[in-house]
């Protein structure tokens, strides 16, 4: 257990966000995707995710990159596996 | 140019080559960007710019080669570099693989620029995609 709520994993979250996408003005939630944030292309998806790992300190397996449908799905996975 | 496939290149592999930097260099470099700093068009200071971008040749050339797509380049510059009167100099643009992030096919390039002696103009890290199964 990390003893992250799902509150904290979003804060956390929305700030790599905006630190990725050099926007202040995003603010994700449950269901944002790839379609609701400019400039959210394949490349910028790979900054995401290693600045997301970084972060949570863990690693995404590959089928769970491919396969998260939005913020959420990704909320979840860290609030089983964030290590901090 | 090279043609690796992600799969073909490992931790710890190299690639350098050499170029010339000179007058006519410095001089499109000006016309290209706009920078006619006198600190470049008359000290004949290199454009740290221009050094820096050689390492587009470095991962579009050598490492990986044709199925680069550069994902990210970080870089400081460590010695300036000055044109020697009326004349050029050789660089020495190298690269060593320090990473491989299976998941997306991407390499992490511990890059560097240095002169012939081996004076390090800019030293950094890339990060390049290999799109060969693209």
């Amino acid at each position: 257990m990390n003893g992250l709520t799902r509150e904290a994993v979003f804060k956390r979250t929305n700030a790599v966000f905006r630190d990725v996408f050099d926007d202040e003005s995003i603010t994700v939630g449950e269901n944002t995707t790839a379609n609701d944030v400019e400039d959210w292309d394949s490349l910028m998806h790979i900054n995401l995710v290693l600045a997301i790992e970084e972060e949570f300190g863990m690693k995404f397996t590959m089928g769970e990159v491919t396969a998260m449908k939005n913020v959420g799905e990704m909320a979840d996975i860290l609030l089983e596996r964030a290590t901090k | 140019m090279n043609r690796y496939s992600y799969e073909q290149i490992s931790v710890g592999q190299e690639a350098s080559f050499t170029a010339s930097i000179g007058l006519e260099q410095m001089k499109r470099f000006a016309e290209i960007t706009g920078d006619t700093n006198p600190r470049h068009t008359e000290q004949g200071v290199v454009y740290g710019m221009l050094t820096g971008s050689y390492l587009s040749t470095l991962a579009g050339m050598y490492l990986p080669g044709e199925h680069a797509l550069i994902q990210s380049v970080r870089f400081e510059f460590i010695n300036p570099a000055v044109i020697p009167d009326g004349g050029s100099f050789p660089i020495v643009v190298g690269g060593v693989v320090t990473a491989k992030e299976d998941r997306f096919r991407l390499l992490t390039l511990k890059v560097s620029v240095c002169g012939e002696n081996g004076t390090k103009f800019l030293i950094g890290a890339m990060k390049v995609k290999v799109t060969d199964n693209e």
